[in-house]
């Protein structure tokens, strides 16, 4: 894992709640799409993962999520064996892919990363943001059940975690603003942020973060925008002849 | 196969993604059919009622009483139901996997970044450079990555030698950039030799060849159109 890593959090909660062993094997941003970890995932991002047991090398946090349940969630603790439940845990965690993660992101980019400051972009990404918070507090506020499928936690609630947990910095706004005509979502939310597991998890990400003296966009500490970074990145490439 | 209704696919006129669910419906032989739905209708009732996050597409099958959203639930639904002769994916645990990154990298990791391009490209109030290059910086590393990998592993297809799923949930995106299409123009996709192969080979699929035509003809109307706007003014 490495910078900013909702991502890898996202894996972790799983692993953890699992009661499964994992080791973290954390890297710097600057050689994130370099060989040798271009080898294990082609498209240069996290997470991946291996798994000594079955000999699975595996990239894309959706296709590890399932993965994960398929080979060890054996008593579907967090999982539904019947056809509708199934399809539906899918169902939400493609929402959380392809309809959420990438959204936040563009979001926090724009607001935090970009060499400019662009305020329609800004805008354009905020209000997707209250968007998505409005699709599931409705869907949330509709379910007798306070999970999006069944009546209990499953994958597809927890993969919603790690870009939600962030939102107060993404946004810089507070909680009270972020969660605001959204209960059914902040309720949610915080059972979740509320598990042992994920609170332990926190204080491994922060460690991490510190270890790698980074600020919690990812940033090295020291430097002033994303653009510096990537700058100095190029500069130490040039330097060690890569 | 014969006796099963339609299955309907919620669509909205040129939108790519609901065309990844039908690449795969026409692979698998299933009767299926189109149900398009207004773009400015997407976001109220009574759409919102099968999909409360109003985007397409949404898969009615009136078979097994399902509905279900998100392109990537839809495929991962027709493959689990209607692909037991295991056409279009594979059961080994190795390939079954491999083949799901590369599903969660289509997405995930093409479909948002080349729609954030036509986003900004086309539709956006202002035109912002640096988003635009940002974007088309994203697309043409995503062609390269699928490019790479293929000279990298040598095979016709994503995951072995056999089509799967993944490469046809690929294409809608990949079709709308480049040369002659709507995004991305002068961005000349041949310099990427495995991966122009590997789209060609795709075509040349019966199945997909009859599918393309029909977003190749809606997506011809709408640049014939755009032309004619541009030589009014």
């Amino acid at each position: 894992m490495t910078t900013f890593p909702s991502k890898p959090i996202r894996v972790l909660f799983l692993l953890e709640e699992l009661g499964l062993n994992y080791e973290i094997k954390s890297f710097r941003f600057d050689d994130v799409k370099k060989k040798p970890f271009i080898d294990v995932n082609p498209n240069g991002r996290v997470p991946a993962i291996e798994d000594p047991n079955t000999g699975i090398v595996l990239w894309e946090s959706g296709a590890i999520y399932q993965y994960v349940i398929e080979q060890y969630d054996i008593y579907h603790r967090f999982s539904y064996e019947t056809s509708k439940e199934r399809h539906a845990c899918n169902q939400w965690l493609h929402f959380q892919m392809s309809g959420q993660g990438p959204y936040y992101g563009q979001c926090s980019w724009f607001m935090h990363l970009h060499k400019e400051q662009l305020p329609s972009a800004i805008d354009r990404y905020t209000a997707e943001v209250k968007r998505i918070i409005g699709v599931l507090e409705g869907v949330l506020a509709a379910r007798e059940s306070q999970w999006l499928v069944g009546d209990k936690m499953t994958f597809a609630d927890m993969a919603f975690m790690p870009w939600n947990f962030r939102l107060s910095e993404v946004l810089k706004k507070s909680w009270d603003e972020v969660w605001e005509g959204a209960p059914h979502v902040r309720a949610w939310h915080e059972s979740m942020a509320n598990l042992p597991s994920w609170q332990r998890l926190m204080v491994t990400r922060d460690r991490i973060m510190e270890e790698q003296k980074l600020q919690w966009n990812g940033v090295p500490k020291g430097i002033e925008t994303f653009n510096d970074y990537e700058n100095q990145i190029a500069a130490n490439d040039a330097a060690e002849g890569r | 196969m014969s006796n099963l209704q339609p299955l309907i696919v919620y669509s909205s006129g040129p939108a790519p993604n609901p065309y990844k669910v039908a690449f795969v419906l026409e692979e698998l032989g299933l009767p299926w059919k189109f149900e398009s739905i207004p773009m400015s209708d997407l976001k109220k009732e009574p759409y919102t009622n099968l999909n409360p996050n109003g985007r397409v597409p949404t898969l009615a099958d009136p078979n097994k009483d399902i509905i279900i959203w998100e392109s990537g639930a839809i495929v991962d639904y027709l493959i689990e139901e209607y692909d037991q002769d295991a056409k279009l994916h594979y059961t080994t645990l190795k390939e079954k996997n491999a083949t799901r990154s590369w599903q969660y990298f289509q997405v995930s990791g093409q479909g948002p970044y080349f729609g954030q391009l036509g986003w900004f490209e086309q539709h956006h109030a202002e035109k912002i450079p640096s988003a635009i290059e940002r974007y088309t910086n994203e697309v043409k590393r995503v062609i390269d990555v699928v490019d790479g990998h293929l000279a990298k592993n040598g095979t016709d297809f994503l995951v072995g030698d056999k089509v799967t799923y993944a490469d046809l949930m690929l294409i809608p995106y990949f079709k709308a950039v480049g040369k002659g299409s709507l995004m991305a123009k002068d961005v000349d996709t041949s310099q990427w030799v495995h991966y122009t192969a590997w789209m060609k080979r795709l075509h040349d699929r019966p199945a997909v060849a009859k599918v393309a035509k029909t977003y190749d003809d809606i997506w011809e109307q709408i640049l014939a159109g755009q032309e004619a706007d541009k030589n009014k003014d």
